[in-house]
C-alpha cells in the first residue's frame, strides 16, 4: 500500500492537483491522485468542490480533483480532460461527479471513475494500458472499460 | 461534392465576370487602369482579390512600377475561376486532413499535399492557371490520401456515452473502440461497438441493441462561407431514426461545442446568435428507445455575418485569400 501527494494532473496540463493519499490496490504499484482540467465551459456551469456545499462558476482552465462535482444547466456544456487523449464532454442538465482518477507511477496506466447522477456524458479516450480501467458509474448501472476484460473480449 | 463547389464559383465567376465588364470599357476582357488607381486596387474592383494584381502583372508583361493611367489591361480569361475554385478546394481538403491528425499519422503526404496547394498558387499568381488547376487537382488527390492515411493509422480511439434519463433509466453507448461491461444488479454483459443497451431503475441490463448509424451531411456544404444568420442544415435520412442531434462545435474535435438541436426531420433552420468565426457540426440518430449513434464526420462552416456584404456568396475554405 502507497501513499502518495502528488502534482501531477495529465500530460497536457492538467493539475496541479492538491495533496492527495491515495491506495494502491496492486501491492508494488505505486499509484497517484491526479486531477482533471476543465477544456471548456459554454454556458451556466457550476462546479462543487469535495466537502463543500457551495456551486461555484465554472471557467475553462479549472483544475477538478476527486470528489468535486460538475453540473450544467440547460444549453450548457462542460469539456473535461483527465488524461493525455481523455476526455468526458458533459451534455446539458447534467450532474458529474469525479469518483477517482489515479496514475500507476511505473506502468502509466490510469483508473479513472466518474459518476453521472442525471443528464449525459460522452468519453473519448486511448486505448488502455494493461491493469488501466475507465468507468461510468449512474444510480442503476456501471459501464467499463478495463483491459484484461477487453483483451478477453 | 467538388463538381457542386466548383459550379458555385463559376457563378461567382459570373458575378465577378459582370463587375469587370461595368469597369472594362477599354474592350472585352480589358480594362484600363484610372487615374490614382493600383493595380491592386483594379484587381480588387474587378476580381474581388487584391492579390491578383500579380496575374494582371503577369498576363500584361509588367515589370517594376504600375503603368500610367489609361493603359488598357488584359484581365484574366474564364479560366481564372476554375483554377481559383480548384484551389480552395484543395485547400479544404488539406485542412480536413490536418484536422484528422495528418499532421502527426500522415506527415510527409500533408507536406507534400501543401507544397502542391503552395505550387498551385504560384502558378496562378504568374497567370498560368491550366497549371494552377492541375497542381490544385494534385493537391486535393494528395490531402484525400493523406487524412485516410492519417485515419488508418492513429490509434483507435474508445468512444462512449453514458446518459441517465428522468426516470433514473441508463442508456451506454458504445460508438467505437473497445468493448465496454454494463453491469446492473447482478447481471452484466458485454455491449460491443456499434451497440447500446439501456437499464431500467432498479432492473437488470435488456439485452444490447444495434445503434444507428450517423446520417450523411448535405448542407451546408463542407467548408462554406456563410453570410446570412439563418443556417440550413440539411441531411439524408437514416431508416429507423425517431430523431436526429446537431451538435455544433468550436472545434473538430467536438470538445468545445456550442449548441445541441434535436430535430424529427432532415433539416434544420437554424437562426443563429452565434458570432462570427469557424465551427463545426455533426450529425447524430436516435433511435424509438432514445439510444444515440455514432457522430457523422466533422464538417466544417464559417459563419461570416456581420463582414458580408450581402453580394459575396461562396463555397470553399473562407478566411485566406484565393
Amino acid at each position: 500500500m502507497v501513499f502518495l501527494a502528488l502534482v501531477a494532473g495529465c500530460d497536457n496540463g492538467c493539475g496541479p492537483a492538491p495533496v492527495a493519499d491515495a491506495a494502491a490496490e496492486d501491492a508494488g504499484e505505486q499509484e497517484i491522485v491526479v486531477s482533471a482540467r476543465l477544456l471548456a465551459a459554454e454556458g451556466k456551469v457550476a462546479v462543487r468542490r469535495s466537502q463543500t456545499e457551495e456551486w461555484i462558476p465554472a471557467a475553462a482552465g479549472m483544475a477538478l480533483q476527486v470528489d468535486d462535482s460538475l453540473r450544467t444547466q440547460r444549453d450548457a456544456f462542460a469539456t473535461l480532460q483527465f488524461e493525455e487523449g481523455g476526455t468526458l464532454r458533459v451534455g446539458p442538465e447534467s450532474l458529474v461527479r469525479i469518483t477517482d482518477l489515479r496514475l500507476q507511477v511505473r506502468s502509466q496506466a490510469r483508473r479513472s471513475t466518474f459518476t453521472v447522477e442525471e443528464g449525459r456524458v460522452e468519453a473519448e479516450l486511448l486505448p488502455l494500458k494493461p491493469a488501466g480501467e475507465f468507468r461510468i458509474r449512474t444510480p442503476s448501472a456501471e459501464a467499463s472499460l478495463n483491459h484484461r476484460e477487453v483483451a478477453f473480449q | 461534392m467538388r463538381s457542386g463547389l466548383r459550379l458555385a464559383w463559376l457563378g461567382l465567376g459570373a458575378v465577378l465576370a459582370a463587375r469587370a465588364q461595368a469597369a472594362a470599357p477599354a474592350g472585352p476582357g480589358t480594362v484600363t487602369l484610372e487615374p490614382g488607381q493600383s493595380l491592386e486596387d483594379l484587381a480588387e474592383r474587378v476580381l474581388g482579390d487584391r492579390e491578383a494584381a500579380d496575374e494582371i502583372r503577369a498576363l500584361n508583361r509588367i515589370e517594376g512600377r504600375d503603368p500610367p493611367a489609361g493603359t488598357a489591361l488584359r484581365l484574366p480569361g474564364p479560366e481564372r475561376p476554375a483554377a481559383v475554385s480548384a484551389w480552395r478546394v484543395a485547400s479544404q481538403a488539406v485542412q480536413l486532413a490536418a484536422d484528422d491528425g495528418a499532421e502527426e499519422f500522415a506527415p510527409e503526404r500533408l507536406a507534400r499535399a501543401r507544397e502542391a496547394l503552395a505550387a498551385s498558387r504560384a502558378a496562378r499568381l504568374r497567370a498560368d492557371y491550366l497549371a494552377g488547376q492541375r497542381l490544385a487537382d494534385e493537391a486535393w488527390a494528395i490531402a484525400r490520401q493523406a487524412r485516410q492515411e492519417s485515419q488508418e493509422r492513429r490509434p483507435r480511439k474508445n468512444r462512449l456515452a453514458v446518459s441517465v434519463d428522468a426516470e433514473g433509466a441508463t442508456r451506454v453507448e458504445v460508438h467505437q473502440g473497445d468493448g465496454v461491461k454494463v453491469t446492473a444488479g447482478k447481471k452484466s454483459l458485454a455491449v460491443g461497438p456499434g451497440q447500446a443497451v439501456r437499464v431500467g431503475a432498479g432492473k437488470e441490463p435488456e439485452p444490447p441493441r444495434a445503434l444507428l448509424p450517423a446520417p450523411e451531411p448535405v448542407l451546408p456544404p463542407d467548408g462554406a462561407v456563410l453570410v446570412t444568420p439563418t443556417i440550413h442544415f440539411r441531411w439524408q435520412p437514416v431508416e429507423g431514426a425517431a430523431r436526429y442531434i446537431l451538435l455544433l462545435s468550436r472545434d473538430a474535435a467536438g470538445l468545445q461545442p456550442v449548441r445541441q438541436l434535436s430535430c424529427e426531420t432532415v433539416f434544420h433552420l437554424f437562426p443563429s446568435t452565434l458570432p462570427d468565426g469557424t465551427y463545426y457540426f455533426f450529425l447524430r440518430s436516435m433511435d424509438g428507445a432514445g439510444l444515440v449513434g455514432p457522430a457523422s464526420p466533422a464538417r466544417r462552416f464559417q459563419l461570416q455575418v456581420k463582414a458580408g456584404d450581402g453580394v459575396r456568396v461562396e463555397s470553399g475554405p473562407g478566411g485566406k485569400g484565393p
